[in-house]
């Protein structure tokens, strides 16, 4: 309902596909022009977390992701034996390490999607926090990996499994730092008091794109460190 | 059947055994990669690792479990296909040429 009163139209994105003739106490509600809107409309008022631009960004993201995954078997299966090889040389730690702080951050995060849902605005903040220390853990992990493999002779031009290890991990850290920017920017508008426990949904938006980055991740670590 | 074995707890108490299940697969991931066995065996391990990783923190981090069907189904299916694609693509690599040669 939220949603048609929004838009001025019958869209609904979720398990309710709504058409005009649908039903008639949905025809029944008054028009508005698109254009009246303030906010975007919620992927479902009630259930989804965050709204449709922020399912449909994290959608085009992981496609990207994916495709890069494909790129990285497609070259493996043509250079098994360099890719069998190159995981050997890597820095395990860095990467068990990274992992466990973006499950961490992604934990902390949930925590306080969780805390705001209580009215609960400090430890909101708070666990915000905690999710922004994680990022930039996991920034100063990644900076230190770079470096011990290029102390150790590695860098994006030793062979093409690094030349893929070094794009896949780049671009990953690249949205780590945009996904920082956003949790800064929820955190800054939590403590503001913009965010209560019944308007939260820019706050669940940044944690469902940091949540994406964490999802990358997992699969991220075992193609790069762990499959051989 | 993560929805049943949880729903005993606060909502806080279970975000940490989700945080838990998570580390300790990772830990478990990370043992086998310092291993180094290779085999079709620890292939369908890591691939079912990660698959389960992935829908724990879609489902619990995320919160999809009760979201639309829709949403929720992509990101779910998104960790059942790619371990299945990534685990095949590492045990039959030859397919995987045959079909990528021009």
């Amino acid at each position: 309902m939220r949603i048609s009163n929004q838009l001025g139209c019958f869209y609904r994105w979720g398990d309710h596909v709504s058409t005009l003739n649908q039903s008639a106490a949905v025809t029944a509600l008054p028009l508005r022009a698109p254009t009246e809107s303030k906010t975007l409309p919620a992927v479902d008022a009630k259930k989804t977390p965050g709204n449709i631009a922020i399912w449909i960004l994290i959608f085009a993201e992981l496609t990207e992701f994916a495709l890069f995954f494909i790129v990285f078997l497609v070259a493996r299966s043509h250079n098994q034996e360099i890719f069998a090889a190159g995981p050997n040389r890597l820095n395990t730690l860095a990467g068990a390490l990274n992992t466990f702080v973006l499950i961490s951050s992604s934990y902390f995060i949930a925590r306080a999607v969780s805390s705001i849902k209580i009215g609960q605005r400090e430890a909101c903040v708070k666990w915000l926090c905690l999710t922004l220390a994680a990022g930039a853990g996991y920034c100063g992990i990644k900076g230190w990996e770079y470096y011990w493999n290029h102390s150790h002779g590695i860098d994006s031009k030793t062979d093409i499994f690094y030349s893929l290890y070094y794009y896949l991990t780049f671009n990953h850290l690249l949205h780590v730092l945009v996904g920082m920017c956003t949790i800064l920017f929820v955190a800054i508008r939590a403590h503001l008091g913009s965010y209560h426990e019944k308007s939260h949904e820019g706050l669940e938006s940044a944690a469902s794109y940091w949540h994406m980055i964490d999802l990358a991740w997992i699969i991220i670590f075992p193609l790069l460190y762990v499959l051989r | 059947m993560v929805s049943k074995l949880l729903s005993g707890y606060q909502p806080k108490i279970q975000l940490t055994l989700i945080w838990l299940a998570l580390m300790i697969l990772t830990l478990f991931s990370a043992i086998l990669a310092e291993q180094s066995v290779p085999g079709v065996l620890t292939v369908v391990i890591i691939c079912l690792s990660f698959a389960i990783k992935g829908s724990l923190v879609t489902e619990r981090l995320m919160g999809l479990y009760q979201a639309a069907n829709n949403v929720r189904w992509l990101m779910l299916s998104y960790y059942l296909v790619l371990p299945l694609l990534i685990g095949l693509a590492i045990i039959f690599p030859d397919w995987v040429q045959r079909l990528t040669t021009l």
